[in-house]
């Protein structure tokens, strides 16, 4: 089985190590949730693994390719950045055509969401509605690991509700790793949850570790439970 | 092809603007066009559109290649222009 090995890697700026020699493996099937505080290095370690962003040291390896460069990890995986990523002047349909094989495509030509939205360009939707077309093309994409960074972004309730039975249902077949600054979202979603902090990952097993770790108060979660 | 499709119009535009100002010629047009398109992909991807380079880099393409496509279609119209 291909699974995504992340060993080894290290990023400092100016001196400061953000991510210290850093292990992570996602197996398909799996989604791995990363939570931390805003600037504990999520996105950046999502960035390195993508090969977008170069590390001091990093071993990637997916099955037996090792991914030094985004090039290497073409069909192995994919990145949702935090903003919107989709080109200006284009129809969603043609973008849509492009980015995904005929059958993924009929996939989205499909969709409830999607359909009002084939005829428009990208700056014709809202940020919620580019959003989940970028959430969608990624997912149905052909790499078998997805790295989805705060994919909620100006996304209303219910299309997040429905993007998260939307990945849980499309689990089977591609390994995700998500983060999100709302980690109820992100306890909905994962089998696994991690916890950057100065550059260390801890691996979390229940919510009142997050209070220990100082990520969450105590008022943070009685909330949540309540809800 | 998308992504080209950008530099590609504009920068024809203002290598044919500039073109006309320096005598005309169809070289000289391919000349300007070599510098033109460089820098409308720096302004277009580079400054203005970051994040857009994600949808391409998604694709499994890199920077790298995104700009050896610009100076490669530069060139070989360059080659084209002269040769006319």
């Amino acid at each position: 089985m291909s699974r995504l090995h992340v060993d080894s890697l290290t990023k400092s700026y100016n001196n400061k190590v953000i991510l210290n020699d850093i292990f992570l493996s996602c197996e398909k099937g799996q989604i791995i949730g990363l939570i931390g505080r805003n600037g504990s290095g999520k996105s950046t370690l999502l960035k390195i693994v993508f090969g977008t962003e170069k590390a001091d040291s990093k071993f990637v390896r997916i099955g037996e390719q090792i991914i030094k460069n985004v090039s290497k990890g073409r069909n192995l995986i994919n990145y949702l950045p935090q903003d919107n990523f989709l080109p200006n002047n284009v129809k969603i349909r043609t973008l849509i055509t492009l980015f995904l094989s005929k059958e993924n495509r009929d996939i989205l030509f499909n969709n409830e969401y999607i359909i009002p939205l084939l005829n428009k360009q990208n700056q014709e939707l809202s940020g919620g509605e580019k959003r989940i077309v970028e959430i969608l093309l990624i997912i149905h994409s052909n790499s078998e690991y997805i790295l989805l960074d705060e994919p909620f972004n100006g996304v209303s309730p219910i299309v997040k509700d429905y993007i998260i039975e939307y990945i849980l249902k499309m689990k089977t077949d591609k390994g995700y790793i998500i983060t999100d600054h709302d980690y109820e979202n992100v306890f909905n979603l994962a089998d696994s949850i991690l916890y950057l902090q100065n550059g260390y990952l801890k691996k979390i097993n229940e919510k009142r570790e997050l209070i220990e770790l100082g990520y969450l108060t105590k008022t943070n979660c009685h909330t949540a439970n309540k809800t | 092809m998308l992504f080209q499709k950008k530099i590609f119009f504009l920068s024809y535009i203002i290598s044919i603007a500039i073109g006309a100002l320096l005598g005309g010629k169809l070289s000289t047009i391919g000349f300007c066009y070599v510098f033109v398109a460089p820098i409308i992909q720096y302004y277009a991807y580079e400054i203005k559109n970051k994040n857009q380079y994600y949808y391409y880099l998604n694709l499994g393409l890199n920077n790298i290649e995104l700009w050896i496509s610009t100076f490669t279609i530069a060139l070989i119209n360059l080659l084209i222009l002269s040769l006319i």
